[in-house]
């Protein structure tokens, strides 16, 4: 009975995720193969065409610079609001960069060009002080998409990992230091690795997001850089080949979920290697 | 709790009843969807057709946008289209006629004023040509060609052309000296070779009509191309319609439109072909309506800012889709090769 309640409150949002998120899934997944005479032909063509193997290459490389930069400066900029001594300072910069989710990335994105474009303020400056001669090339190019995407991912680091801190057993880092142990030993060898899940956690988190990016790319890239996304637009709005962005898509699906079981792993080891090493 | 079950049944019977209005209004139209592009080219839509046609037919027009041929073909797939009329770019409409997404138009029913042959299609019509021309920063050497456009040494300055192999191969062509009605079918090695010499000077790739527009203003690029009712009136920016490429933006009837909203659209179809309606769109955005009587209606001093008025059409290229369509697949693999390098 106590069962079946539970089912019941948890029905309404199973039916949601697979009707509003797995079914279409499949059905991308069966159009890629949607070609009686020959079944995989799309794949074919994928993988016979290097020009889409290195659009998929160039993604994760992408993706996996801002997961690092974002999981870097997240890192930092978290763990400097929790060392805030002042709780309404801790208020504000959580609120700051919370609140960035609530503007469209479409003007976070053109801002950077207001900043970041030959004629921008970055460029104005250096030419100003004569730095420079000539204005840097800062916006479209992979440069300009990894600005872009870090500061529009940021947030999806710092939150998560600032709950993680501040949840952590200041017990801990007590009696570490009561046994003598230096600031920099107890952040090393307690803080860090009892935070190190919601880093790794919030990492994966925006290196996924970033593989599905398509306005940062595509206006701060000037679509000199292609990624995965933008590659798809064309297929479908373009050149009307859906059965090829299906496997293109189903390609890149499958890449992903293999990594993400590999961190698993990676994961799974550490934590248990941290067990045996507290036993 | 009695209350509640009466309350509900109340609901029940009251839904009822208003899915048997909306079936017995079927045969009675009151209202019909349009999706277009959005921004002012959509308020000039709302101006210069649907108000007029609103007045004089009682039926409502409910606009949504952008248009995609992504939408049309996935409305299309799911068998139950739910806007009644499309904008269609002439690259939309090649590909929807190949794979049947569109209802063919009776065009007695639309019975349309005199408007140019090329704007009468079988399954779609033509409404409003554009151009997508050459410009420039205002202090920057005029170029008068394509050519020029690629001359890096007599025309130095970043430069940004649209990301869509269909409009920059042909023009790649006629600045390697092909005549442009000699264009197709396109000489593809040719046109990569062409653009090879013009890569590194191209900061943009751009895929939308105003973020072209913007990097010239912005003075991102000195050279670029653009849509000219993008740039009309702004004082840093020069272009000329020479060897521009005038592109006709066209109204289509996703397969599957009940024939009494087939007919509703047909009458509004109407609308869009009377001078005086196209001269009202043509003050908010210089593009050219279909019309052939357009010169009647607009200022004389206005003429010669309009794509197709005053000569304009005459020095521009057009887009042959269906020979497009034959190379699209390979162009489109052969160009994202091209912008990484390959």
């Amino acid at each position: 009975m106590k069962q079946a309640g539970r089912w019941g409150y948890l029905l309404p949002l199973l039916c949601f995720v697979v009707f509003a998120f797995d079914l279409p899934v499949l059905r991308m997944l069966l159009v890629s193969v949607d070609n009686p005479a020959d079944r995989l032909s799309a794949f074919r063509e994928l993988f016979a065409t290097p020009v889409y193997l290195r659009v998929v290459v160039i993604t994760f490389k992408i993706a996996f610079a801002t997961a690092v930069l974002c999981g870097l400066f997240g890192y930092i900029l978290a763990y400097w609001i929790y060392t805030m001594q002042s709780a309404r300072w801790r208020i504000f910069f959580l609120g700051t960069v919370g609140m960035t989710f609530w503007i469209s990335i479409l003007a976070r994105t053109y801002a950077w060009i207001v900043i970041l474009g030959n004629n921008g303020l970055i460029n104005r400056t250096l030419l100003e002080l004569n730095i420079v001669n000539a204005p840097v090339s800062l916006i479209y190019n992979e440069v300009g998409i990894l600005i872009g995407t870090v500061n529009v991912l940021l947030p999806i680091v710092v939150l998560p990992l600032y709950a993680a801190m501040s949840g952590l057993d200041n017990r801990l880092l007590a009696a570490a230091r009561s046994l003598g142990a230096s600031e920099l030993r107890v952040f090393w060898q307690i803080f860090f690795p009892l935070t190190l899940p919601a880093l790794a956690a919030g990492s994966m988190l925006v290196f996924i997001l970033t593989l599905g990016f398509f306005v940062t790319p595509a206006i701060l890239g000037g679509n000199r850089v292609p990624m995965v996304a933008t590659v798809l637009d064309s297929f479908i709005n373009v050149i009307s080949e859906w059965q090829l962005a299906a496997a293109l898509s189903s390609t890149l699906l499958l890449i992903t979920v293999l990594l993400y079981f590999f961190y698993k792993k990676l994961l799974g080891m550490s934590s248990s290697q941290q067990k045996e090493a507290n036993t | 709790m009695f209350d509640a079950i009466r309350l509900q049944a109340l609901g029940v019977a009251s839904a009822l009843i208003s899915a048997s209005a909306t079936m017995a209004g079927a045969q009675d139209v009151t209202e019909i969807r349009l999706m277009e592009m959005g921004g002012i080219s959509g308020e000039a839509v709302q101006a210069a057709y649907i108000d007029p046609f609103e007045r004089k037919t009682g039926i409502k027009i409910v606009r949504e946008n952008p248009a995609s041929l992504g939408k049309i073909k996935a409305m299309v797939e799911s068998g139950n289209p739910t806007v009644d009329m499309m904008l269609l770019t002439d690259g939309w409409l090649a590909q929807a006629k190949v794979e049947g997404l569109l209802e063919p138009l009776d065009w007695e029913a639309i019975d349309p004023a005199p408007i140019l042959p090329g704007a009468r299609d079988d399954y779609a019509i033509g409404w409003s040509y554009a151009s997508a021309v050459m410009a420039w920063d205002s202090e920057a050497k005029a170029p008068e060609t394509w050519a020029d456009f690629w001359n890096l040494a007599d025309f130095p300055g970043k430069r940004s052309l649209p990301d869509d192999p269909s409009i920059v191969l042909p023009i790649a062509l006629l600045a390697d000296g092909v005549p442009k009605d000699a264009l197709y079918p396109l000489d593809l090695d040719r046109a990569f070779n062409k653009l090879k010499e013009i890569r590194p000077a191209i900061s943009v790739w751009w895929t939308s009509a105003g973020q072209s527009a913007q990097l010239l203003i912005d003075k991102e690029v000195t050279y670029g191309m653009t849509y000219n009712g993008r740039v009309y009136g702004k004082p840093n920016v020069n272009y000329t319609f020479n060897e521009g490429y005038l592109v006709l933006s066209w109204w289509g009837v996703p397969k599957g439109t009940p024939p009494e909203r087939q007919a509703a659209a047909m009458k509004f179809f109407h609308e869009t072909t009377l001078p005086e309606n196209e001269a009202v769109a043509m003050q908010m955005i210089p593009y050219s309506g279909a019309s052939a009587q357009l010169d009647g209606v607009i200022p004389q001093d206005k003429l010669a800012d309009f794509p197709t008025t005053a000569g304009n059409a005459e020095i521009q290229w057009t887009a042959n889709r269906e020979a497009w369509q034959q190379v699209a697949a390979e162009a489109e693999k052969r160009w994202q090769q091209f912008k990484l390098g390959l």
